[in-house]
């Protein structure tokens, strides 16, 4: 029962046992002592392990036991792998000296094959029924290897699709997209009604759209994505004295907002070929004033249809804008430049009414000095 | 007050209301005719139109009660008739036939039928009530906890107004025109709802919605918040007042007068109490501070809406704490609601006299507005909102001040 | 726990040429099976899906009454103007979780409990396709009901309303956790609802007994099929929008938040693609069960039942195009409106044909009215108001005045209340003999109804008046101010609504009270209702293998046409009985299957089930909560993986001797 190996390692486990806690008890710091419990955790594990197994304790004598011993049967199969092993590792040395991603892919490479490595070495000498072995890999194994794998070839996928629908123009996005559907619709409908159609032909295919789309993926994540043009809104930018720039172009990272915008405009703001602006709202007309709700996100919309381009820009006077801001000159928020038949959103959320500050608010366009519309904040 | 005097519809229509009212509640309760006394029915009563768009709706929506109460009775009798006919009488046992396709198809057809009949009118109303072409004027009005607020742009309409007029709880406007009323709101989904003049909108943040209202006679038409918008939903309520053309001309000219400080001591000592405890949130239009500035209320820095009621001419209001209190004693405001429409004018001009004013409920507001009101304001609990109330804060007013207090918001007229 | 197998028994040795490969018989590695037949360790670890079913039906029932104290409170504060029994911080929690409880955790486990009971037995299967996962989905339930009820005791519920509607429902609007554990226990009920949903599709449409073409199968099974349908795809969306409000309440996302640039009626669309179809996955299965109910109470089978069956598909599809008629007022334009108007009205057709339908079974039947056809009568009474209430606001402009009023709130009570719990209450007393054995006594059952559908009407009837008089809903007070006088006044009608209420949960109190008298009545014979589907070929309560044989199904209506026998001539009919249901079960058990295979119950569904609230309180509470939650949802799947397809023969109990049943040769599933 207890055989040498065994007795060996119980006796160790032991002695580390009350090393530990003497050396704890009577030793300052706590590396030692750490070192010390994990010392005797792995040792403890060890020997459960060889307790469990036996100690692989097999007489030469018991004729059961050659039958059942996993060492009398037939030398397994060949196995991918260590070769998948040694790649990882090739990879990672080479990541350390060039690129970090490629550290991580070999170690992610590494730790794959040698986990699947482990656990097909440990299910062949399982027993001594290779059929068994089998069933034993795929039950330990496949709980793991599914999930992870599923969602990795679900990412390899998305992320190759993703890259070459950001590198189309916005144009053939729609085209690809439609025809790359219709071609796996057409494909799904034919594999359905020839169910006897070849295993081969089906994976042939498979792998076809896979190896191109990686492929696509590589290539064109690799050239970089379409420009993708920002329709973007502006404030509080004032402070740089760029809303009396006719020239500068500064984006704005609340970019979104031109979402909401086309759903919920407050009022549309037009330069005129003429140089002057205009205000449209739904409803009768108002006087030539706007008048926006007090402290409230309003979505203005503001229309260049002059021949340059142009941005829209809000003078709120000198009081402060934002309580503890310290702003020297006039409080002014835009847009961004705006090309010529272009549009853009500007939200203006503003606290104070307009009576509040001498001259009230204003619209303006710089460079334009025929464009002026009041700005009304009950 | 018999309310078929008071709301004098043309007299056709009013017959077709009486009658409609039996049918549709025989529709709906199936419960046949319940011949009432005609008494004076909710103020927010949904089938007493006394606009054009309320009256687009009821002229839809009566013949479909009609029509649906009328399937209802006919449903439910061949029901009954089975019920009380094919009870087990000991009869055989019946042929087991699993239908009669011929049949089963009419009467999928029937029905369908009568939907077609109903869907017709019901999208040329839709697109009907949609158009808002022809309004004449724009009132903006902004949903937030709890309380509406409405507001007058600059504008050629509405007579012409030359400075924004802001008020909250009552929206006026002049019977007979066709009003844009444009809205929104600060903080969550509120709706505007006046039933006997349109149907509901909600008030979504970021966006503007229209809705278009006429008002047939001189009136005051009674409304709710009718998406939940939190704690104190039940008590946002609003009310819509018609004016005739010149009784609006009078309205707005006093909106737009100078202010006046008050003469009498007590509401002097009030105002200054105002600007120290009040002004920071509410507008006074006119107010100055010591060395004649005019006093800006910040709202925005001091409520989570970033909006407080604009206190300017409060006594020309009926309401206050976002229409849950009135501020006439019940007597008064009975004279107003219950005023005939030639006279409501008047009567609604008056505005909150002293003897008028409905003290009590207007001290416990101010000795505890939290107390009177369901709102987030306990100090401790406003983590979550930066610190900043949602709703009055308790102020911790002495009686002295709340005397002060009462005495000038009097003046504001 | 190691995960070793080796083989235990030795075979003979073979000198050469290599021994015979040993297949080993003895597992290690997984705990021994709870297969206890008796005490509760036999029903928390089943995977019986009749027990599964009792189990559901409990629970659900426990909520019905939890569900229904909230509404009683909501009455009573409602009961006269001013009220004060709630605060309205308190109002507002107990109408969002009535609601909530009402819809996810009374109705829908309660027809989850009829469809798991039922499907099998009406289909002529053993088990569920899936029994773990069966298993799986009932305590998925139970945690979440329990876990969302928690929150009343940790710092207030969900106070947005069932409907959530951003931006009401950010941090700001509601500080407490309530809305926390309003998501997340409806996500975990979520997870529940979409696992029964697969597992009972894939029953249905493979586990049928021989003969049964699919227009064969009985019609509650066909509702129930079409219902999870609606599940499978309903709850991919609500799940969206729920890990949206989820991650902007604890992560800091902005998906609603209008500063942001966001649009809060993203919320409404989501919540509504889901919400609308809920209402049918809420009353189809009722349909259903008055649908099995009707046929057997008339002696005719169910008046065109392929039309039945696809006016339920119809409206499977249909209610997919409706959503936005909850949205009439939200401004999304004259097109949306009138196209969704149209589309809401189309979707009153198939609605109209199943009433239709039934009135045509009853016609010409031989009616008895026994409690569960009078539950079955009712049904079809009040869903015909409650529908035609519903078409007057199909009408947009004319909904544009009453949604979100009472009149609303009438109408959908007598859709859910009138359609499907009257429908519910059918298949209880209906199917209580099959269940329980015993029959629930009709005095108390015929009391039972006629107090339920008196406080119904008085409950709800009243609040048509009270909706078009113009009083919204969700306001925790209404002012005399408001009200008016004369016949429509609201004081009257608000009290008589109130007093309605408390009639209404005495009738529902009577059933507890025919549950109570009649545990002690004798077995109930074994056909008690003269009934037309496979389920009565079964014993009354079945056993745990279902059918002694698989039977053979060669018509619709297979138990009746078994029993009775056509012997008239030409176009006269006249029906004989030849056979009781007792001489048919005898039959079969003469024929009975010599092996059953039936699934081992398992520690670890109920174990994963467990580790869902634990992360669920971890999100609201601490990481370190959801690190435990997430370890032991990882060891429960993959003790559920590891777990051998075949228990060993020594985990079970010494055989108790043939004693005359089959041997039960136990085969583990999915």
């Amino acid at each position: 029962m207890f055989t040498t190996g065994t007795k060996f390692l119980v006796g160790a486990t032991v002695v580390s046992i009350i090393v530990t806690v003497v050396y704890g008890v009577t030793q300052d710091g706590v590396m030692g002592t750490v070192g010390l419990i994990s010392a005797s955790i792995a040792l403890a594990m060890v020997t459960g392990v060889n307790l469990f197994t036996r100690d692989a304790n097999v007489f030469v004598d018991d004729a059961a036991a050659v039958a059942t011993c996993p060492a009398s049967r037939p030398a397994p199969g060949p196995s991918a792998w260590p070769l998948l092993f040694a790649i990882g590792a090739f990879t990672m040395v080479i990541g350390l000296v060039t690129v970090e991603p490629m550290f991580i892919i070999g170690l992610v490479i590494m730790l794959a094959g040698g986990a699947e490595w482990t656990a097909q070495a440990w299910a062949e000498r399982a027993s001594a029924s290779t059929t068994h072995n089998r069933e034993v890999r795929s039950r330990i194994a496949n709980p793991i290897e599914y999930p992870i794998g599923g969602a990795a070839v679900i990412g390899i996928i998305a992320y190759s699709f993703s890259r070459i629908m950001l590198w189309l123009s916005k144009v053939n996005v729609v085209i690809v997209f439609s025809v790359v559907g219709a071609c796996i619709l057409a494909a799904a409908f034919f594999f359905a009604y020839r169910p006897n159609v070849k295993r081969s032909v089906m994976v042939g295919t498979m792998s076809v759209a896979g190896v191109a789309l990686v492929a696509g993926g590589v290539v064109t994540g690799v050239d970089g994505e379409r420009d993708i043009h920002v329709h973007e809104t502006a404030q509080g930018e004032a402070a740089a004295g760029l809303c009396v720039n006719p020239e500068k172009t500064e984006a704005d990272s609340k970019a979104a907002q031109t979402v909401a915008a086309q759903a919920s405009v407050a009022a549309e703001i037009t330069l005129n070929e003429d140089g002057t602006l205009t205000k449209r709202l739904n409803g009768p007309a108002e006087s030539s004033a706007l008048t926006l709700p007090r402290s409230n996100p309003s979505n203005v919309v503001f229309r260049n249809e002059s021949s340059e381009a142009r941005r829209l820009s809000v003078d709120l006077g000198e009081t402060e804008f934002e309580p503890d801001a310290v702003v020297t000159g006039r409080v002014q928020v835009c847009t961004a430049l705006v090309e010529e038949g272009g549009v853009q959103n500007i939200t203006l959320t503003i606290g104070p009414p307009s009576d509040s500050v001498d001259g009230g608010y204003f619209f303006f366009v710089p460079g334009v000095e025929s464009a002026f519309l009041e700005l009304i904040v009950p | 007050m018999n309310n078929r005097t008071s709301r004098p519809v043309s007299a056709t229509a009013s017959t077709v209301g009486s009658v409609s009212r039996r049918l549709r509640i025989a529709a709906a309760v199936g419960l046949g005719a319940l011949v009432a006394g005609c008494a004076q029915d909710a103020p927010q009563d949904t089938f007493d139109p006394a606009g054009p768009n309320a009256q687009k709706i009821q002229n839809l929506q009566v013949p479909v009660f009609i029509i649906a109460g009328i399937v209802g009775v006919i449903t439910l009798s061949v029901i009954g008739f089975v019920i009380w006919r094919y009870r087990d009488r000991g009869q055989a046992i019946p042929e087991q036939t699993h239908g009669k396709p011929a049949l089963e198809i009419g009467l999928t057809i029937l029905p369908a039928l009568i939907l077609i009949g109903v869907a017709i009118p019901t999208v040329s109303t839709v697109f009907a009530l949609a158009e808002d072409g022809d309004t004449e004027c724009v009132i903006n009005v902004t949903g937030q906890q709890w309380w509406w607020e409405v507001d007058y742009p600059v504008q050629d309409g509405c007579g012409g107004i030359s400075a924004p007029i802001v008020t909250s709880g009552q929206m006026v406007l002049p019977v007979d025109t066709p009003v844009l009323v444009r809205g929104t709101s600060r903080d969550v989904i509120h709706s505007w709802w006046i039933p006997r003049l349109n149907g509901k909108r909600d008030m979504v943040p970021g966006r503007v919605q229209t809705n278009r209202m006429q008002a047939d006679e001189p009136g005051i038409y009674a409304g709710q918040c009718t998406e939940f918008c939190g704690l104190s939903h039940a008590n946002m309520r609003m009310e819509v007042i018609a004016l005739e053309a010149d009784d609006f001309e009078e309205w707005k000219a006093n909106q737009l007068s100078e202010y006046e400080s008050p003469t009498n001591e007590l509401a002097l000592a009030g105002e200054s109490t105002f600007i120290a405890q009040c002004s920071r949130c509410h507008q006074v239009n006119g107010l100055e501070d010591g060395n004649g500035d005019p006093i800006v209320s910040r709202p925005d820095l001091n409520v989570y809406s970033g909006a407080a009621p604009n206190l300017s001419y409060l006594m020309t209001r009926n309401t206050f704490a976002g229409a849950m209190f009135d501020l006439l004693t019940p007597e008064c405001r009975a004279d107003v609601w219950e005023a005939p429409p030639d006279e409501f004018g008047e009567r609604y001009l008056e505005g909150v006299t002293p003897e008028c004013l409905n003290r009590v409920q207007l001290r416990e507001w101010l000795r505890d507005s939290p107390a009177a009101k369901p709102m987030y304001t306990d100090p401790n609990e406003l983590a979550e909102t930066d610190g900043l109330p949602r709703g009055m804060p308790y102020l911790a007013l002495s009686e002295d001040q709340i005397d002060e207090l009462v005495a000038y918001l009097l003046e504001l007229d | 726990m190691a995960i070793i197998e080796r083989p235990a028994d030795t075979p003979a040795l073979a000198p050469s040429g290599g021994a015979p490969a040993v297949t080993p018989t003895r597992s290690y590695g997984y705990l021994r099976r709870p297969v206890q037949t008796t005490g509760w360790r036999s029903w928390a670890f089943t995977v019986d899906h009749k027990k599964i079913g009792i189990m559901y039906g409990v629970v659900a029932m426990v909520f019905f009454v939890v569900g229904g104290v909230e509404a009683l409170f909501i009455r009573l504060q409602l009961a006269q103007p001013e009220g004060t029994v709630l605060s309205a911080d308190a109002y507002n929690q107990m109408f969002t979780m009535h609601a909530t409880t009402m819809v996810f955790l009374f109705v829908m486990p309660m027809a989850a409990a009829f469809a798991n009971y039922m499907i099998p037995l009406q289909i002529g299967a053993r088990d569920v396709a899936f029994p773990r996962l069966n298993a799986l989905s009932l305590w998925t339930f139970v945690f979440g009901g329990i876990f969302l009820n928690t929150s009343w005791f940790l710092g207030g519920a969900a106070d947005g309303g069932w409907f959530m509607y951003a931006p009401n429902s950010a941090v700001p609007f509601s500080p407490s956790n309530g809305v926390d554990y309003w998501t997340l226990g409806l996500l975990i009920t979520g997870i529940a609802s979409l696992v029964g949903a697969v597992n009972l599709i894939v029953t249905v449409l493979n586990m049928r007994a021989p003969g049964m073409t699919m227009m064969r199968v009985p019609i509650f099974t066909w509702m129930a099929l079409v219902t999870q349908f609606l599940l499978l795809f309903a709850m991919p969306v609500i799940t969206v929008a729920l890990v949206l409000l989820l991650f902007q309440r604890n992560y800091d996302a902005t998906f609603f938040e209008v500063a942001e640039g966001a649009d809060p009626l993203l919320w409404q669309h989501l919540f509504w693609i889901f919400g609308h179809p809920e209402v049918y996955i809420i009353v189809l299965p009722a349909f259903g069960i008055i649908s099995e109910v009707l046929p057997v109470f008339s002696k005719k089978p169910l008046f065109g039942y392929p039309f039945v069956v696809f006016s339920g598909a119809a409206i499977g599809f249909v209610g997919w195009g409706v959503w936005a008629h909850h949205m009439f007022a939200s401004g999304l334009g004259p097109i949306s409106v009138a196209v969704f108007s149209v589309a809401t009205m189309a979707i009153a057709v198939p609605t109209g044909v199943k009433i239709i339908n039934w009135t045509l079974t009853m016609w010409g039947g031989k009616l008895r009215f026994t409690t569960a056809m009078l539950f079955a009568t009712g049904l079809i009474v009040m869903f015909t108001i409650g529908g035609l209430s519903g078409v007057t606001h199909s009408v947009a402009p004319s909904d544009t005045q009453q949604t979100d009023t009472y009149y609303i709130v009438a109408h959908f009570h007598y859709v859910i209340f009138g359609g499907a719990v009257l429908g519910l209450f059918a298949g209880m007393y209906y199917w209580w003999p099959k269940v329980f054995g015993k029959m629930l006594n009709e005095s108390w059952g015929k009391a039972n109804f006629w107090t339920m559908i008196i406080g119904m009407n008085l409950t709800f009837g009243p609040m048509h008046i009270i909706g078009l008089q113009g009083q919204p809903r969700r306001m925790y007070v209404w002012t005399e101010n408001r009200a008016g006088e004369g016949f429509f006044n609201l004081g009257f009608w608000n009290l008589v609504a109130t007093i309605g209420s408390f009639i209404l949960a005495v009738g529902a109190l009577l059933f507890f009270v025919n549950v109570w008298v009649s545990r002690k009545n004798p077995p109930a014979p074994a056909d008690p209702w003269d009934a037309r589907s496979l389920e009565w070929m079964a014993e009354n309560p079945p056993k745990e293998y279902n059918f002694e044989r698989t039977p053979t199904v060669h018509a619709l209506d297979e138990m009746f046409h078994r029993k009775y026998e056509d012997v008239g001539e030409g176009d006269a009919h006249d029906y004989v009985k030849v056979a009781t249901a007792e001489e048919i079960q005898a039959a079969e058990t003469a024929h009975r299957d010599p092996h059953i295979h039936l699934p081992s119950p398992s520690y670890w569904p109920i174990v994963l089930s467990f580790s869902l609230p634990v992360i669920a309180y971890g999100i609201i509470y601490s990481t370190l909560l959801v690190i435990v939650g997430l370890a032991i949802a990882t060891v429960a799947m993959f003790g559920w993986a590891l777990e051998p397809p075949t228990a060993d023969d020594s985990e079970f109990d010494p055989p108790e001797g043939d004693g005359g049943e089959p041997s039960k040769e136990l085969v583990a599933s999915v």
